[in-house]
């Protein structure tokens, strides 16, 4: 395995983990991971996706290097409702203004756990604002290459994906 | 001072689903008299007007991460003022690493918890402010 894919491995780990416990904590619902796979178009896995963009540096021993990408946490609608209902400890049956933010919040706390603990790892991560779009079949264009892995979830709730984008270079 | 469920409480963050489930939790803990803001610059008005009006607020649950004033620099301004210094302050933050927990101590924060929790673990934490 190369450096390059050993880290991205690394580097995917706590965001899969993350997740998981944010489901477990908050909305008391077991998340199970799937394979990741590679992706390769930049249709989104769900019709609500929440992402946040990443930059930081890597220092471990004698390697240095800058990383960019981002994290996407993408439902299908059904799941996303659902999710929201058990969120909230409130019953949703549509997609509504109220209920617009829950996978902004799922997505913060996901990457602030990440974070720490890529902490350890040597991995120091600026924090970005949320932002989220909605819609089927939208497109999310990942910065200019980047590789992105996404990680499928199965749940009583219903599907989710985690798509990491992910590129790390030669600090200047 | 021990916990008084009536005591006047300000539940502040800018995303609306987080003011939601916190409110709830603090309901079903038995806090009664419960507002909310959407950031540190819209809470601390209403922290401000509340004391001119002999009610003030007596219990603060103030998220991190808000886009016009951060729950840090709220709790920096509420320490600062002599009306305030003393109001009991609980912070919640995505973000756990030491050298952030060490920056909310050191700004005099009573406590703090990170995200995501339980109500539970959030009980827990404000029976640690009103033993």
């Amino acid at each position: 395995m190369t450096d390059f894919k050993q880290r991205y491995l690394e580097f995917c780990k706590p965001f899969v983990e993350s997740l998981k416990d944010v489901y477990k904590t908050m909305l008391r619902c077991e998340l199970t991971h799937e394979a990741p796979k590679l992706k390769s178009n930049n249709i989104a896995s769900g019709d609500y996706s929440a992402l946040m963009g990443i930059n930081g540096r890597y220092e471990f021993g004698d390697v240095k290097r800058n990383f960019k990408g981002s994290l996407v946490i993408s439902w299908p609608k059904d799941c996303y409702i659902k999710s929201a209902s058990a969120m909230l400890m409130e019953d949703y049956t549509d997609y509504n203004q109220e209920i617009s933010d829950v996978g902004l919040e799922i997505c913060n706390i996901t990457m602030g756990n990440a974070k720490n603990i890529l902490n350890q790892l040597g991995y120091f991560i600026e924090m970005s604002i949320p932002n989220s779009i909605y819609g089927a079949n939208h497109e999310i264009n990942a910065q200019k290459g980047v590789v992105t892995i996404v990680t499928p979830f199965t749940s009583p709730l219903g599907n989710v994906f985690v798509e990491l984008n992910y590129e790390d270079f030669d600090l200047k | 001072m021990p916990l008084n469920p009536k005591m006047k409480t300000i539940v502040i963050d800018d995303m609306l689903t987080m003011r939601k489930i916190i409110t709830k939790m603090l309901k079903q803990i038995g806090f009664t008299d419960i507002h909310e803001a959407d950031d540190g610059a819209t809470a601390w008005p209403m922290i401000e007007e509340a004391l001119n009006n002999g009610q003030p607020f007596e219990f603060i649950v103030s998220d991190w991460n808000m886009p016009k004033m951060s729950g840090l620099e709220l709790l920096e301004r509420i320490r600062k003022d002599e009306r305030t210094k003393k109001l009991p302050f609980l912070m919640i933050t995505a973000e756990a690493e030491q050298s952030n927990v060490l920056k909310v101590v050191k700004a005099g924060v009573s406590n703090f918890v990170v995200k995501p929790f339980t109500p539970e673990t959030l009980k827990g934490k404000i029976d640690k402010i009103f033993p």
